[in-house]
């Protein structure tokens, strides 16, 4: 457990006062060091080849997502507006397009929502588990938010 | 109207509308256990609440069917239970249209959970401060928390006191243990906020939790009763449902198609239906992309272990709210159909008293007297049960906001201690309480209805231009977040104050304003109710433009975010 993950970091050990002038200056430059490190990891990591297939994978099922979700929501709400005359044909005495549109909203949002978690289940999480167990035995990221 | 039902003696025609009767002191016997229970949970958890992931957090321990249910609670409010079908029972089919846009809209906030869950802590705003200067988007995103929080607060506590007063029987000079309607909601409005008070204060994120889960709970299974009871009515024959509401509606087929209420053609004046079917997409804008940056549902992502589980839970969510908002269609049409629009309307006017008369007419329909007052007492004490859960939920959004970004933070440089940080949030909770109690007594005649709506339009114009750059825009910075959260939120509110809701809508016969100001007051300019339509793009605008003016980037902070969200590495470690 991080003690405190945003300030731990800096402060904590050394109050205002303790430490000399060069003592400060030697631990600014391998701060500096440190971070330029740490930049690095994270940058060799964001161009692992398994990581550029996750990020692929998920802004392939976000659009998929999304574009769907804005294509029948947008048509719903259009056809609402401007299609009264299509909304209100009756397909069985009372039941009409409008609340026949209206349910099917409802079923396509449980579906979309039901092969994304599956879709996440099956092809996101394994390899961002993969990651994650790589980026532990490197060893130079510690999962701690440095600050700057 | 069920034809074989009994004759309705005079004496029992309903207990809203006459005086103080045993209902309503069933009604308060159960909100007061329901209220006994919650305080009894808080303070068991309370002994294990320690830290400020412990406050803020709930110690990042509830899984994902439990924060299921937590994200039901908090996002069901009475506007959800009470107000959609008051809307469908009044004006048919208008009402569902509320009802798709508020499930729909967690489609979008099933991709963010996880990404969420991976990189915040807290609040929003740790989001943008990740990978920029912290002090300033933190301040404004504890801007737009607040003001979000505070509408949506007050706009539910003016709701309970409302209802409180016509549960009570008092809305039409009646008088209960020596007090009159006013002072009744005042007491009621005052009460509920202490006791909000209570529970964010004392129990943090953890009491919050449970007291939504088990008002999530309550509020499914009531609603599930009174369903099946509506429908066993007309023996489980939909059809025969929509038939009867349309017949008794008064509007006929028109009941039950889109247009009584929402983008209404206005004959003979076509810029004005112009304006009103753009209104309509408005509204349903709204709906869609405020959900997704309501600050209390965004927090609900942080008590959850993984990434994981919250998008997890946000499937759980959606199956429940789903199956809510498909009995809210029976419970609306059911209501038009058994209880009629004349006593609807006369019992409160914007119809939301129309589930509470449908529970005691299909109780007496069922089982006669002692049917209806339990079924009464029942959908009253949830309904109490409801705004109480919501409003202790944004008030902890608030004040977690104030605690960690302002003072944390701002005033502390983001150096304070654990205790200090939880300390001040129990204070700001008092204060946010306080606020809104204040606020809510001033506004207690006013219709305030619009204050939902409002709430979402600045979630959806001032948080989620941020959350969606900081995301997934390498160039977006501190001035970007700033202009965007400022930008969309005066937008807003300008808008909105330019709006009829505000000014300028008379009663075409009598001249009394319809609107929140007086008749003599004319400064309408902007032609919507509903300002989503242009405040979003405004708002993503400003955030954009206030981007590219700033020479300030941090691709490599960017480059860790985005490994962040999507991997969750380092997101298990807190």
């Amino acid at each position: 457990m991080v003690e405190y993950m945003e300030g731990t970091y800096r402060s904590r050990g050394g109050g205002p006062g303790e430490g000399v002038v060069a003592d400060v200056t030697w631990s600014d430059s391998a701060r500096r060091r440190e971070r330029a490190d740490t930049a690095y990891a994270w940058e060799r990591l964001s161009v692992d080849p398994r990581f550029v297939k996750l990020r692929r994978r998920f802004a392939l099922q976000v659009a998929v997502l999304v574009s769907l979700f804005l294509l029948s929501y947008l048509t719903y709400l259009l056809l609402s507006a401007y299609a009264r005359d299509v909304m209100s044909y009756q397909v069985a005495d009372s039941v009409n397009v409008a609340l026949l549109m209206g349910i099917g909203q409802f079923l396509l949002t449980f579906v979309l929502a039901w092969a994304f978690g599956r879709f996440s289940t099956r092809a996101i999480d394994p390899l961002a588990a993969e990651i994650r167990d790589r980026a532990r035995a490197d060893g130079t990221l510690t999962g701690r938010v440095s600050r700057r | 109207m069920n034809p074989t039902a009994p004759p309705i003696p005079e004496s029992l025609v309903s207990a809203l509308e006459g005086q103080f009767g045993p209902a309503h002191a069933w009604t308060l016997a159960l909100f007061a256990l329901f209220v006994l229970v919650t305080l009894v949970i808080s303070i068991r958890v309370r002994r294990t609440t320690r830290g400020a992931v412990d406050y803020f957090a709930g110690g990042r321990g509830f899984s994902s069917t439990q924060n299921g249910l937590a994200l039901t609670g908090d996002y069901l409010s009475a506007a959800s239970f009470l107000g959609i079908a008051g809307m469908i029972a009044l004006q048919g089919y208008d009402g569902f249209l509320y009802s798709i846009g508020f499930l729909v809209a967690w489609l979008l906030v099933l991709p963010m959970a996880q990404l969420m869950r991976n990189t915040g802590r807290f609040t929003m705003a740790d989001l943008p401060a990740f990978r920029m200067r912290r002090m300033r988007v933190r301040l404004a995103c504890a801007v737009s928390t607040v003001t979000v929080c505070v509408f949506y607060l007050v706009a539910q506590m003016v709701g309970a006191g409302a209802l409180v007063a016509v549960l009570l029987g008092l809305h039409d000079g009646g008088s209960f243990l020596g007090l009159s309607a006013d002072q009744a909601r005042t007491g009621a409005i005052v009460l509920v906020g202490i006791l909000m008070i209570v529970y964010v204060m004392y129990g943090g994120m953890k009491a919050a939790t449970w007291l939504q889960i088990i008002k999530a709970i309550l509020l499914l299974t009531v609603t599930g009763l009174l369903t099946a009871l509506v429908l066993s009515l007309f023996s489980f024959d939909p059809r025969a449902l929509l038939g009867a509401a349309a017949d008794a509606s008064g509007h006929g087929s028109a009941f039950l198609e889109p247009g009584l209420r929402l983008g209404v053609e206005v004959p003979g004046d076509p810029v004005q239906t112009a304006f009103n079917k753009l209104d309509l997409i408005s509204l349903g804008l709204a709906l869609v992309l405020g959900t997704v940056a309501l600050p209390h549902i965004l927090i609900r992502f942080y008590t959850v272990p993984d990434g994981r589980s919250a998008r997890t839970s946000v499937n759980r969510t959606i199956v429940m709210i789903g199956a809510f908002y498909l009995m809210t269609l029976a419970l609306g049409f059911g209501a038009a159909a058994l209880v009629g629009s004349e006593r609807i309307l006369a019992a409160d006017a914007s119809g939301n008293t129309a589930v509470p008369l449908l529970a005691e007419e299909v109780g007496r329909l069922t089982a006669g007297p002692v049917g209806a007052a339990v079924m009464l007492a029942l959908v009253s004490a949830v309904a109490l049960a409801t705004i109480l859960a919501v409003i202790a939920s944004l008030t902890l959004a608030s004040s977690s906001s104030i605690a960690h970004d302002v003072f944390g933070h701002i005033l502390m440089w983001g150096r304070p201690r654990e205790s200090q940080e939880v300390g001040v949030a129990r204070f700001s909770a008092c204060l946010v309480g306080a606020v809104a109690i204040v606020l809510a007594v001033q506004a207690q005649n006013q219709n305030v209805a619009f204050l939902v709506g409002l709430a979402f339009a600045i979630a959806a114009a001032a948080n989620l231009p941020v959350i969606v750059l900081t995301m997934f825009w390498r160039r977006f910075n501190t001035q970007g977040v700033e202009w965007g959260v400022y930008g969309g939120l005066s937008a807003t509110l300008v808008l909105m104050a330019l709006s009829p809701v505000v000014s300028g809508r008379t009663h075409p016969v009598t001249g009394e304003s319809l609107s929140v100001l007086p008749a003599w007051i004319d400064i309408q300019v902007f032609p919507m109710e509903n300002p989503a339509l242009v405040a979003v793009p405004i708002g993503f605008a400003c955030a954009i433009v206030g981007s590219l003016l700033s020479p300030e980037r941090d691709s490599a902070r960017f480059t860790e975010l985005r490994v962040r969200s999507l991997t969750g590495w380092g997101a298990e470690q807190d």
